[in-house]
């Protein structure tokens, strides 16, 4: 835990808390620090590194406010945001893969699965089993099937990680889904080593992850 | 008083959209994609409304409508294979029909404002975790996320 500090604390200062670092250095000893960060301020500093984007929608909900909200690794940002893309085909299916992902940070009602699952296979949003290990997929249906996977990092706040065609995952208890969820969580580690995602009660689900406007399917 | 909705990504989205001689496939796709969304929401909005003050049930719903309760949960799983007439159905058995009406994106496409609301938020979920207090000012300037991505 030390270690790791000290080796990014410098990484903050050349994206400009210089201040800061002379001030902790100062006034806490290194040991003290961990007390004293969220997750919220990692979220901050990775985006600050290029290696989160956040993710409002295109088109921002009525309220004023994004109710939820969702951060993107660079890899999905390139597919739903800047590209580039192969065709102007691959570019519209990846739109409609943008519109299922703002439709999370929109704040509507979004369908997610049961735990355990009922006979519905297509909503939305999904825990992956085994539940403990805390990956979600968002489905986009449109052919071809996309499943972006994730972990909460709050209470509506969602991070975008990996992303998939369903095709290529074969059936649910194949190899690919299996190496799709590790990479998900090894990516999850590299960006936040100190802190593990969002945990939920089976008593509360799914409104530990998202607080409201949710239906079980 | 109207609240503006905009994002600096979303402003010039909009605007490229509405400013576009032809509108871009991509975008038109954004576009259905986001209207059979809206319209998932807002079958599954008012079956929530009409559980909660009606006590509709999910097999009351699929005998009205003259469907198995399974149809009914895949309709509310995903907007996928939904037609017209699969909301006006759904809808009229809740006792409900929609009220439709168009909004004038140009009023969102206006480039005054341009503050990311989603880092905005986080900022100030940073700012009021108490674990942080000491050291607020580690959230100091907020980071600059991304240029404006292609899509604008």
């Amino acid at each position: 835990m030390l270690r790791l500090w000290v080796n990014r604390l410098p990484c903050q200062g050349l994206v400009g808390y210089p201040l800061l670092i002379n001030s902790l250095k100062l006034r806490r000893p290194w040991n003290s620090l961990l007390t004293y960060m969220s997750i919220y301020s990692e979220i901050l500093n990775r985006t600050g590194e290029g290696r989160l984007f956040p993710l409002p929608p295109l088109v921002p909900p009525a309220r004023g406010n994004a109710p939820r909200h969702m951060y993107v690794s660079p890899e999905i940002n390139e597919l739903c945001n800047t590209g580039p893309w192969e065709s102007t085909a691959w570019m519209s299916r990846c739109m409609v893969l943008r519109a299922a992902l703002d439709r999370f940070t929109q704040g509507g009602v979004i369908p997610v699965a049961s735990r355990p699952l009922s006979g519905a296979k297509h909503s939305y949003m999904r825990q992956l089993f085994r539940w403990r290990e805390e990956v979600w997929e968002i489905r986009s249906l449109d052919q071809p099937g996309i499943r972006v996977l994730g972990r909460f990092a709050d209470t509506d706040i969602f991070v975008a990680l990996t992303w998939h065609k369903r095709a290529d995952l074969a059936g649910p208890q194949s190899r690919q889904w299996r190496d799709a969820i590790v990479g998900c969580k090894t990516i999850w580690r590299n960006l936040f080593p100190s802190y593990p995602p969002k945990t939920g009660g089976s008593n509360a689900y799914p409104t530990d992850y998202v607080s409201g406007n949710t239906i079980l399917v | 008083m109207r609240i503006r909705r905009t994002t600096s990504q979303g402003t010039q989205f909009l605007s490229e959209t509405l400013a576009a001689e032809v509108i871009p496939e991509p975008k038109l796709a954004y576009f259905r994609a986001r209207l059979s969304n809206r319209l998932h929401e807002l079958v599954l909005a008012t079956f929530l409304r009409a559980e909660k003050q009606d006590g509709l049930t999910r097999a009351e719903l699929a005998k009205r409508v003259g469907r198995g309760p399974e149809q009914i949960s895949r309709w509310f799983a995903s907007p996928g294979n939904w037609e017209i007439a699969t909301v006006s159905d759904l809808l009229l058995g809740m006792g409900y029909e929609p009220a439709l009406s168009a909004i004038d994106l140009r009023e969102d496409a206006s480039p005054e404002l341009g503050e990311d609301v989603s880092l905005a938020s986080l900022n100030l979920a940073a700012a009021n975790d108490p674990a942080i207090q000491p050291f607020s000012g580690l959230l100091g300037p907020t980071p600059s996320p991304t240029a404006a991505g292609a899509l604008g």
